[in-house]
């Protein structure tokens, strides 16, 4: 695993300088266009490189929590949940628990984000807690925790920062060059045929920017979803419980509000499922859920990361665990289902209710009980009126 | 979440294990995705993903009535026909984030259903805003 770990890292500066590679030619060509120095436009690219790099790296993890609508819930706020990631702590032998932040979105996902192991988060939407049973969410979060356990967290929310940033430098720039009607490229014609062939390459240039960077991003973000799902097998020691979840997310229509195009390789399943763009896309992030789930279901009784790779050769003829993975020793017999319903075990019904009353919580809703049905209602805190008549039973009962 | 007709403030009101948003100004009624999907998985049993689809896909209705947008993502709702005796003309967003109702027509609607005669979803699903309304109803 450490050859994997240590080759993350190095992923992660390789994406950084090209990154920064794609963000300094775009500077290039904004030079050409808006400011009369092309290296004028590459010295403040660099600037801002660094700058982003620096942001990303200190606070990468909450610009993209913020970003995805998180917020952060204690032990109080969902005991299960709680209950499920410090399980996974130890299973993957995390040397902190991660922080468990919830989106409040009726989609399904998932994601992971932190520097290292010692910083890090985990979040997932309200409709996936409530849609999940625990062996189901057991998988989730350990893949996840996989994510960080790998060190894939800390590249990806590099990328996704400084992707965020050649995307908007992009779009404002090509807004700017519309609206101003090409001003720049006729000054750039006045100075020559070389001079406009220049500027024509920066304005395609332009246009490519952000579609090159995620590319680069594509080329990095699939494997690792392939080797935390196999770390999740191997966690949980039930590859059927992420298998099964991963049916779930991949039958949902919902689309998650809070994703936009940089944030979507860091969720479980790619975020984007709009018609036209199948999560089996060619240019997905993710490798198409069906092959996942297959993969998972073809492991046999043997959790380990052996079994993974013989899985995916065998549905995919693929080879996608690195080989120090390989080597080790790590393999465990597959545990038996833990029952729905079982003592403790809430059912979909409980589920929603319990994942219902941690979001009322959170906004800060006061629950009545109507003094004479006993109907529950709930009242948002921008509920002024002094009296509230239960629709049930008619009963006229006082807010305050 | 604020109501789609008047937006004032909306009330949750939990009954039988499902919970709906409920307007006590216009009585209208709000049922988010998964509050839906439970109620069609009580309705449908395992046919519960279907039919609750089915009720966020049906043809669109041709009506003057105001369209409404959607209290979850503000994308203006679509109209549609459920039931038959008679039939309630409901809002629904085209994203399925639920369905809305609105209140007084809804009221006098189902002050003239006959509960459960068809079992279906549609029933079901009437037969539970009649059950939880029981009061505004019958006013």
């Amino acid at each position: 695993m450490w050859e994997q770990i240590s080759a993350n890292r190095t992923r992660s500066a390789v994406l950084v300088i090209m990154m920064g590679a794609v963000l300094i030619i775009l500077g290039y060509a904004v030079g050409i266009y808006f400011l009369d120095e092309p290296w004028g436009g590459v010295a403040v690219a660099a600037a801002v490189w660094i700058i982003m790099t620096l942001v990303a790296y200190f606070q990468g993890d909450s610009i993209l929590l913020a970003t995805a609508g998180a917020k952060k819930i204690e032990k109080k706020d969902h005991p299960r949940l709680f209950n499920i990631v410090e399980e996974m702590t130890i299973a993957c032998g995390l040397p902190r628990m991660p922080d468990v932040y919830i989106i409040d979105d009726p989609a399904l996902n998932a994601f992971a984000v932190g520097r290292d192991p010692s910083k890090s988060a985990v979040a997932i939407t309200s409709g996936l807690l409530q849609k999940l049973n625990r062996d189901e969410l057991q998988g989730v979060m350990a893949h996840e925790m996989a994510h960080v356990k790998n060190r894939d967290v800390l590249l990806m929310s590099m990328a996704a920062v400084l992707l965020g940033t050649i995307v908007i430098i992009s779009y404002y720039a090509s807004r700017m060059l519309f609206y101003s009607g090409g001003r720049g490229s006729r000054r750039s014609s006045d100075s020559g045929g070389g001079g406009a062939i220049i500027a024509l390459i920066g304005l395609v240039f332009m246009i490519l920017a952000p579609i090159f960077a995620q590319l680069i991003y594509f080329a990095i973000s699939r494997r690792r979803e392939y080797l935390a799902d196999a770390s999740a097998a191997l966690f949980t020691r039930y590859p059927e419980g992420l298998a099964s979840a991963l049916e779930k997310l991949g039958a949902s229509t919902n689309q998650i509000r809070g994703a936009n195009q940089a944030t979507a390789p860091m969720y479980t399943v790619n975020p984007f499922r709009e018609e036209g763009r199948k999560a089996a896309d060619l240019t997905s992030t993710h490798p198409p859920i069906s092959e996942r789930v297959k993969i998972l279901r073809r492991m046999g009784h043997s959790a380990s990361y052996q079994a993974y790779e013989r899985a995916a050769e065998e549905t995919s003829k693929k080879h996608v665990i690195p080989a120090s993975a390989l080597t080790g020793a790590d393999s465990v017999p597959v545990r038996a289902p833990s029952a729905e319903g079982a003592v403790g075990e809430p059912d979909k019904f409980a589920r929603t209710r319990e994942t219902q009353n941690m979001l009322f919580g959170m906004a800060n809703y006061r629950q009545l009980n109507c003094a004479n049905c006993g109907t529950t209602l709930r009242l948002p805190p921008n509920f002024t009126a002094p009296a509230v008549r239960c629709p049930h039973c008619g009963t006229v009962n006082k807010t305050a | 979440m604020n109501c789609p007709k008047d937006h004032s403030p909306m009330i949750v009101v939990e009954h039988d294990r499902i919970a709906l948003d409920y307007c006590p100004e216009c009585r209208g009624v709000w049922f988010d995705r998964g509050e839906l999907e439970l109620l069609m998985e009580l309705a449908c049993g395992g046919e519960a993903d279907a039919c609750t689809a089915d009720l966020l896909t049906r043809p669109e209705a041709t009506t003057a009535e105001a369209r409404r947008r959607c209290p979850i993502c503000n994308h203006n709702m679509r109209k549609e026909h459920i039931g038959q005796q008679p039939a309630v003309l409901i809002d629904s967003c085209g994203r399925g984030d639920g369905l809305w109702f609105d209140g007084g027509e809804l009221h006098q609607v189902l002050s003239q259903f006959q509960a459960g005669v068809e079992g279906n979803q549609d029933a079901r699903l009437l037969d539970f805003l009649k059950e939880t309304l029981k009061a505004d109803i019958n006013e």
